[in-house]
């Protein structure tokens, strides 16, 4: 597989870095399936999370916000991370994403496995820290209502070339989109 | 009367079981750290505890004074077990495991080979910080060397816990062990916390060679017994649990030897063989081991 | 001509070549060579069933040596017979036969024996894998010398069997070492051609589905018990010839005959020749006889080192070939002579 072009973040080349660079330089990737660390707790995760920017202060810091966005982590800090739900992990996955303060936030398909109502409360917790905090994001998804409708831009991806792009809301009443993705 | 005469006899066997399966339970440790963390049975772990031994030896050979010496040796284990995850490891990290494997048992003949070669084959006496007394509690006569040897290798297992527990890297090198690509996306360097999860076994095994050196005399070939009772330790506790490694290993010390001491057939030479035998019923019985809980068996 | 055709047109050649190689190598050198090249054949033999288990099927063993060791005892033991043992001066036990035998034929019985023990070991062995299968026949490696010295009335304890110089059966007139050579690589050759079929066949075929996925395999209908325990009984039989082998060269037997070390190094030299091919194995034999006794003094310098210098050179090389040819010496010579085949089969 042959490949070519770049990658940069922020004026930094981040070509052929590992990821723990890429988390270095200020991005927090969810991936697809959570990654959590099933057999730590709860506040084990999110310590881990803080870890790329010195964990000990960090987390102290960062706690009481994250707390705010989801409460009932407080509460069950001590429960071990595989024994949620499915919502619940992948909330606990952006919490985890958060601590860290990044400059990019990376969700690779957060809808997967989860129910619609689920999915509503993550994307609108997305679509708050991208209002209050200017946290950029970049989102991964096939649902593509639920993302066309937190989303500012959007781009088609068509076996590895940009299909489509722009505004989601032009996007939304592109004849191909519609017919391919939202299903009329 | 008789009564009394068999349980300070029991009693005693227990507690020198205790002290062996504490040396036995350190080396266990080791294996397991390092089969958690890359996933790699380390073949030669008991060669490089002979290796550190000799080395500690040397420094006492030549003046330097037992605790000074026995910590400047677990600085240079440490290095050593960073040193050989970096050097002979990660070169070849993403091969087959069986091949990484087969790197160790060359690392262990090469090793033991240039044990000998450095030191020579003779016999060697080294000395033990406890003195040779017994205590008397009770009507138990339980020897001083072995409740210091039982209180320094458990003593370094519980700071390792510690460690493990409450510190960032400790937690780290947890998360790495679970989950390594999920580290890498917190920004951990994975390949350092392989590098010092070797440091850290190569310094418990360091620790069961020092202890073990006063009463199984130092040679090249000692710690070849003590690291298959380590293996027997940490498959019987699952392969994959640092408790059960320990478990294990005080566990396999005090059956050893009473079955040594109470069963005749047994008596002192087939100690081993009857060990493995305990063993392969275990793992008959349940394959994970005691507190195992992946299936060894990778599919 | 294709190229699959070439290529066995030239493993055949080379074949030949070996063959003519070995029957003549007698006439070239000296009885003590002789010798050594006597123990190659054993240690091919050995190698043989070692590449079978490990290499084929997958399964980690780290106590081939105490299989030879099995082998071993019981040649000498029959070869003893009971009355041999009390002009040794050893209590023998009722089930040895009261007359010895003569030496080629326990050299089969002790195969059957060997194969039988280890298929009985690959029963249980059934349940361990990888990890958990080398501790266990690395623990076995172990135990046997003292297992060994413990049954005296069958081993004849620490003190061990000291056995007749063999001579050559059938009243013919060949002098003992130009015999065992002959015998040596005749059993060598014959157990070679037994092991080319069972790899090339069904058999073969199922070791290495095993090998490479034991789901799969199953899946495909291949049973992994039947097989497992098969390359077990197999390998452990040929590691029961060359035991017997060794112990009629050697002429003497003890516990520490076969020691751990041995086990180590012959895994080792099995990776060296490379493992899963049955070409490999012949430099694997060479290595393991000649590499210590060159370690200590190499040819060409003027030094003498300590004996501790083998297993050094022998454990780096192990590491050097895990590095840079995880093929061993058989995945050199075929991506060597992959050329060749080419440009032959090309040019006609």
């Amino acid at each position: 597989m042959r490949h070519s072009g770049e990658i940069a973040f922020a004026g930094k080349q981040l070509s052929g870095a590992g990821p723990d660079k890429a988390a270095r330089s200020g991005i927090a990737h969810v991936p697809e399936g959570r990654g959590l660390f099933a057999e730590l707790s709860v506040w084990e995760n999110l310590r881990m999370g803080a870890y790329v920017r010195g964990e000990r202060r960090t987390i102290r810091q960062e706690a009481p916000r994250v707390f705010e966005y989801f409460p009932w982590m407080e509460r069950r800090r001590n429960q071990q991370a595989g024994t949620l739900s499915g919502g619940e992990q992948q909330m606990l996955a952006l919490a985890r994403a958060l601590v860290a303060r990044p400059r990019l936030l990376m969700l690779d398909e957060p809808s997967l496995g989860l129910a619609p109502t689920v999915v509503q409360e993550i994307f609108r917790i997305v679509r708050e820290l991208n209002a209050e905090d200017g946290l950029t994001v970049l989102v991964v998804e096939q649902n593509a209502n639920v993302a066309l409708d937190a989303a500012s831009r959007a781009y088609v991806l068509e076996v590895g070339q940009v299909a489509v792009g722009g505004d989601s809301a032009e996007l939304r009443k592109h004849e191909g989109v519609r017919k391919s993705y939202l299903g009329y | 009367m008789p009564l009394a005469f068999i349980w300070s006899d029991f009693a005693q066997q227990v507690t020198s079981g205790l002290a062996a399966g504490a040396i036995y339970a350190s080396l266990a440790l080791a294996l397991v750290l390092i089969y958690q963390t890359t996933n790699v049975v380390n073949f030669a772990q008991g060669e490089m505890a002979t290796f550190t031994t000799f080395i500690a030896w040397m420094f006492m050979d030549h003046g330097m004074p037992y605790w000074p010496a026995f910590v400047l040796t677990l600085l240079i284990a440490f290095a050593g077990g960073v040193g050989v995850e970096r050097v002979l490891i990660r070169p070849i990290e993403h091969r087959p495991e069986i091949v990484i494997v087969i790197m160790t048992i060359g690392l262990l003949i090469a090793l033991n080979g240039l044990t000998g070669w450095i030191w020579g084959p003779e016999v060697k006496a080294f000395d033990s910080p406890f003195p040779n007394r017994s205590v008397i509690v009770g009507n138990v006569a339980i020897s001083v060397r072995d409740i210091g040897t039982f209180c320094v290798c458990l003593g370094v297992v519980v700071l390792l816990w510690l460690f493990f527990r409450f510190t960032t890297l400790g937690l780290a090198m947890r998360a790495v062990a679970f989950n390594p690509d999920a580290s890498r996306l917190m920004g951990v360097r994975v390949g350092w916390m392989l590098a010092l999860g070797w440091g850290f076994a190569a310094v418990l095994g360091a620790i069961a060679g020092m202890m073990a050196a006063p009463t199984v005399f130092l040679d090249p070939d000692m710690m070849i017994v003590v690291l298959i009772y380590a293996f027997a330790a940490a498959v019987l506790g699952g392969i994959d649990s640092p408790i059960g490694a320990v478990v294990g290993g005080l566990l396999l010390g005090v059956v050893i030897n009473l079955l040594g001491a109470y069963v005749n057939f047994v008596g002192n030479e087939l100690r081993l063989p009857t060990a493995l035998a305990v063993l392969l019923l275990v793992l008959v019985i349940r394959p994970t081991g005691l507190f195992g809980r992946r299936v060894v068996r990778r599919v | 001509m294709t190229r699959r055709w070439v290529a066995r047109a030239l493993t055949a050649l080379v074949l030949a070549g070996a063959v003519v190689l070995i029957a003549f190598l007698p006439r070239v050198t000296s009885e003590f060579r002789l010798g050594e090249f006597t123990y190659v054949a054993i240690y091919f033999i050995a190698l043989l069933g070692l590449n079978i288990l490990t290499g084929y099927n997958g399964q980690i063993s780290l106590g081939h040596a105490a299989f030879m060791a099995v082998g071993g005892y019981t040649a000498a033991v029959l070869i003893l017979g009971q009355e041999g043992f009390k002009l040794l001066g050893q209590q023998p036990s009722d089930i040895i036969p009261k007359h010895g035998m003569t030496p080629i034929w326990t050299i089969p019985v002790a195969g059957v024996v060997t194969g039988v023990i280890g298929y009985l070991f690959g029963l249980p062995a059934l349940r361990l894998a990888g990890v958990s299968l080398a501790l266990a026949t690395f623990a076995v490696a172990v135990s046997m010398p003292s297992i060994a010295k413990r049954f005296e009335h069958l081993t004849g304890g620490g003190g061990g069997l000291s056995l007749p110089l063999p001579k050559a059966p059938f009243g013919w007139d060949i002098s003992p070492p130009h015999w065992l050579y002959y015998e040596a690589w005749g059993a060598a050759g014959i157990l070679f051609v037994v092991a080319w079929l069972l790899v090339r066949g069904r058999v073969g075929r199922a070791w290495r589905s095993i090998r490479d996925g034991e789901v799969a395999a199953v899946s495909s209908g291949v049973s992994p018990a039947v097989y497992k325990t098969l390359a077990f009984g197999i390998s452990s039989a040929y590691a029961g010839v060359a035991g017997a082998l060794f112990a009629i060269q050697n002429a003497y037997i003890n516990p520490d005959t076969f020691p751990l070390t041995l086990s180590i190094l012959l895994l080792a030299s099995a990776v060296i020749g490379g493992l899963s091919s049955l070409s490999g194995v012949i430099v694997g034999a060479l290595v393991l006889e000649f590499l210590p006794i060159y370690a200590q003094d190499p040819p060409v310098l003027d030094v003498s080192f300590a004996k501790q210098a083998a297993p050094v050179v022998f454990g780096v090389v192990l590491m050097l070939i895990v590095y840079l040819m995880p093929g061993g010496a058989a995945g050199l010579l075929r991506r060597l002579t992959r050329p060749i085949v080419a440009a032959v089969s090309r040019r006609s």
